[in-house]
């Protein structure tokens, strides 16, 4: 694959509508948009990296007006997007540019006070993780701090499971998996070891739990997400060649059923790495 | 059978207990009870972080109920006492007598099918008003291949077991514990339910990499004949995965996380 179109979920305007659902979800499950920062002392420039539609990007700049805040992603559709609600919000303080985050950064050295990215394993190749920390890390000002958002999720629907299992085995033939094994994506056992790595000290590590089994009342919202992530999946499953059509069409139907049942468990794990560059 | 990860080890060993706890809430807590003790680990940290609660803790293990009682002997910890009990049938134990029950990594112990049964025993246990505290991790992720080859194979064994009690919900690649915690409490009618989500990084060079690695290497050296059982393996397999796994955790390239989680709610 070129560099340019490594994201999994492919570039559509439903995965614009899925990110932008899921970034309020995790915002709310997360209780905040910098939980583990409740002090903005000395950061004024905030750069969100892989943005997509500039959920985050654009609620912080709405909540912080003193910030500056600057959102890139490699989809020049969802920066449209999210330069129209800038736009349309009033919103001098956020901006968006298409850029790459597998490439060099077109920012000078020492940018940024704050680098905030979220689910980076959805488009990092095996091979390019170090590069693209160093990347942030060069961006970053001395005591700038660098926050990563990684996810896991459990839950009790056997059909998303086996979409998980298709997932970790196209990412493996794609290059795009770390783990030892096909039951996860890897990451989140690594993102201490890169920030470390890249020159990041006082690493820390914050996990949320979101719970969205029956009867938490955001069940609904969520069963839409992995649905609308195993539609969107299917021609990375069918490129890599880990399913059929009629495979991937019946699990897709049942991972709906699954997820709005009322014996559906699921808990979603995000662990937020924080690294200040020295 | 084995209880089964502890991610907290390193935690307990620090004297972090009950950290989502507020002053006032640790305020209106004095007795304490803590179902399947074993050896005591959070018993003893909580009773020494909190010289002002009496901390309990019940199992229905003798050797471990023995070896709490001589560790609580030798700390002088006279707010820690243990007796040989049955957490699913603690009749004995009057109603109403707790300000918080604490149950953490207590998987292995119970079928999942009984998980109303201890919310419902821990509830009765509790006054009202009283917090039910249940503490569960998934199999931990790792970048060690044996490691995460026995975690599944773990799993695998366990959802077999499981199979017959309980109709599948999902393949057998994880635990699944966590994600019913929330609902289990919901259920009962539990009130306040709130969640807290740990992490505990137990990498090469990490504080908690000797602990962690440590538990992990019992639980899958007392779990052989469950796996055996099981037929998910066979003894040259997992024995040759236990080697490799001993050798992986001790490479400075090791990296490993473990999450878990914390549910609690109030009795009504």
């Amino acid at each position: 694959m070129s560099s340019d179109n490594t994201y999994i979920l492919g570039h559509t305007a439903t995965e614009m509508v899925r990110l932008t659902e899921q970034d309020r979800l995790i915002t709310m499950g997360m209780d905040g948009l910098l939980p583990e920062l409740p002090d903005l002392a000395g950061i004024k420039r905030v750069l969100d990296v892989a943005c997509g539609p500039g959920g985050w990007a654009l609620d912080l700049a709405q909540k912080y007006q003193h910030l500056q805040v600057l959102g890139i992603d490699v989809d020049g559709g969802m920066i449209d997007y999210a330069t129209a609600q800038a736009k349309a919000g009033g919103l001098d303080n956020a901006t968006f540019r298409v850029m790459n985050a597998l490439e060099p950064l077109d920012f000078p050295d020492n940018t940024f006070d704050l680098v905030n990215a979220r689910f980076l394993a959805g488009f990092v190749p095996q091979n390019r993780w170090s590069q693209v920390i160093m990347e942030l890390r060069r961006i970053l000002r001395p005591g700038g701090i660098i926050r990563w958002t990684e996810q896991e999720w459990t839950g009790t629907s056997s059909s998303f499971e086996q979409a998980e299992a298709y997932t970790f085995q196209a990412m493996r033939r794609a290059g795009q998996l770390l783990a030892a094994d096909e039951r996860n994506v890897g990451i989140t056992p690594l993102m201490r070891r890169f920030l470390s790595d890249a020159g990041f000290r006082n690493v820390r590590e914050v996990a949320h739990a979101l719970d969205f089994s029956a009867g938490t009342g955001v069940q609904r919202a969520y069963a839409q997400d992995l649905w609308m992530a195993t539609v969107l999946l299917q021609p990375f499953h069918l490129a890599l060649g880990v399913a059929t059509q009629q495979e991937l069409d019946d699990l897709q139907q049942r991972v709906q059923e699954e997820s709005l049942a009322d014996d559906f468990y699921a808990v979603w794990f995000l662990l937020t790495d924080l690294g200040t560059k020295p | 059978m084995t209880r089964l990860y502890q991610m907290d080890l390193y935690e307990i060993g620090e004297g972090r207990v009950l950290p989502e706890l507020a002053d006032e809430q640790l305020a209106d807590t004095h007795r304490v009870l803590d179902l399947w003790c074993g050896r005591g680990e959070w018993v003893m940290a909580t009773a020494q972080a909190h010289p002002e609660m009496q901390v309990e803790g019940i199992d229905t293990n003798a050797d471990f109920i023995e070896a709490a009682r001589r560790q609580a002997r030798l700390a002088s910890l006279d707010n820690a006492s243990f007796r040989v009990l049955d957490p699913l049938h603690a009749s004995s134990i009057p109603d109403g007598s707790f300000d918080l029950v604490n149950a953490r990594f207590v998987v292995d112990f119970i079928p999942l099918d009984s998980w109303s049964l201890l919310v419902r025993e821990g509830l009765r246990l509790l006054r009202p008003g009283g917090i039910l505290r249940l503490t569960e991790g998934d199999s931990p992720i790792t970048t060690s291949p044996a490691t995460e080859r026995l975690s599944a194979l773990l799993a695998r064994a366990l959802w077999l077991a499981q199979r017959n009690l309980d109709p599948p919900t999902n393949n057998g690649q994880g635990l699944l514990v966590t994600p019913k915690l929330g609902r289990s409490l919901r259920d009962a009618g539990c009130l306040d339910i709130q969640h807290m989500a740990f992490v505990t990084n137990f990498s090469a060079g990490m504080p908690a990499h000797a602990a962690v690695c440590q538990n992990l290497a019992t639980v899958y050296q007392e779990s052989t004949p469950f796996l055996l059982e099981r037929e998910v393996t066979t003894a040259e397999e997992v024995a040759s995965l236990q080697a490799q796994m001993l050798e992986d955790a001790q490479a400075a390239s090791f990296n490993a996380v473990g999450f878990y989680l914390t549910v609690e709610g109030k009795k009504p």
